[in-house]
């Protein structure tokens, strides 16, 4: 029960009143996000990294459909990430998880369909190969997450679980399709593995501690 | 809300004060519990108040506000549901050991103290104290008598037995 009644709470909180920033567009920020994307993705080559692959001409539809599949997933969850710091927003929520989970689905089906007329063995999947693959696409996918974070920590949200988990995997997806764009593999079941499948896995692991910190900033703001 | 986010105490008084009848009517068709309606209304324009700088100028007033009071009206409530609950647990955990033993050395001064210290806590507290332990109804019996929840009813009993502890724990007694 509160002592002060509400319209004495209301002068409280008029005569601490301090200005504030208005948070930042969504659209620059989603712009900032992939721009940083690119700028770590441009660096890594810069520093050594493999460039872009000149892969197999009969396998340009799966391997396709599982880059766009991994751009959509990008675009579609950071978009939904900050969308989700933002009261009011929920529309455009919901329109980037539907982008993600389509982007998911196009990123898993262009890998299955290159696993089932696969014309190179699928044995030859070798799991070195694959931890360095999701190793380089959580590298490249740390800064684009780092600066959704941001956006929330500044946002003040209360319930960053689902914010959380959305940059994560928008983040990481950035990063895979960085990955799967220079990858010389030529195995579709090493992309459905270490490239299609890395931002579901960041998502599932890494939110909760990720969460649990964002929220515990969120608190010390 | 611009000329707010910008510092203006005086237009974000009158602002708040204006937005406050459908702050009310909104955390009304939320929360059952008139008692409790005014704590919620105060929370949401707390968190309107904290939520302040996500409202961008170019985008409209009414969404941004509507799901600011959603999401501090379902804050509270969940807050509420952890609440009662973990009330729940540690009262039947009182009944089976109770926690004013302390306070009998001093029990030639505690009626007059409990008395005056009674008189000091808010109509609803004390009224909710006096009907569990004065009249020692149950719980259901006084929450009916009252009107309200049985819930709402613990928590009133829970902070006026907080407010009581600490008036009769002061050093100066």
């Amino acid at each position: 029960m509160n002592t002060v009644t509400t319209e004495e709470r209301i002068r409280e909180l008029a005569r601490n009143l301090a200005p504030v920033r208005p948070i930042p567009p969504l659209r620059a920020a989603l712009a900032a996000a992939v721009a940083l994307g690119l700028v770590a993705v441009v660096g890594h080559w810069l520093l050594g990294g493999p460039g872009l692959r000149a892969g197999n001409a009969a396998q340009w539809l799966p391997y396709g459909a599982s880059l766009a599949g991994l751009v959509m997933v990008a675009v579609g969850a950071i978009g939904a990430a900050l969308a989700a710091a933002v009261p009011g927003r929920e529309a455009a929520v919901r329109l980037g998880v539907r982008a993600a989970v389509l982007g998911l689905v196009l990123g898993l089906a262009g890998g299955l369909w290159g696993v089932l007329y696969a014309d190179t063995p699928l044995a030859e999947v070798d799991l070195v190969t694959c931890l360095a693959c999701i190793r380089r696409g959580l590298m490249l996918g740390v800064a684009p997450t780092l600066l959704a974070c941001a956006f929330i920590v500044y946002a003040a949200l209360r319930n960053p679980g689902l914010g959380t988990a959305l940059a994560l995997a928008g983040g990481v997806a950035l990063g895979a399709g960085a990955v799967h764009a220079t990858c010389p593999n030529d195995n579709p079941l090493h992309w459905l593995l270490a490239h299609s499948l890395t931002p579901v896995a960041a998502m599932l692991v890494l939110t909760a501690p990720l969460a649990a910190l964002l929220a515990r900033k969120t608190r010390q703001a | 809300m611009i000329a707010a986010q910008a510092g203006d105490g005086r237009v974000y008084e009158k602002l708040l004060l204006e937005l406050l009848p459908y702050v009310r009517q909104q955390v009304a068709f939320r929360v059952r519990e008139e008692a409790e309606r005014e704590d919620v209304v105060q929370n949401v324009l707390v968190s309107l108040h904290r939520a302040r700088h996500t409202y961008r100028p170019e985008r409209p007033f009414v969404p941004w506000l509507r799901a600011v009071v959603r999401n501090a009206s379902i804050d509270w409530l969940r807050a509420r549901g952890r609440r009662l609950r973990h009330e729940l647990s540690r009262d039947v955990g009182e009944m089976a050991e109770p926690s004013y033993e302390p306070l009998l050395p001093r029990e030639e001064r505690l009626s007059s103290e409990l008395e005056g210290a009674l008189a000091s806590l808010p109509p609803n507290q004390r009224e909710a104290v006096e009907l569990l332990h004065v009249e020692e109804l149950s719980v259901a019996e006084a929450a009916e008598r009252v009107g309200v929840s049985p819930g709402a009813l613990k928590v009133r009993a829970h902070r006026g037995y907080q407010a009581l502890r600490a008036l009769l724990m002061r050093p100066d007694l």
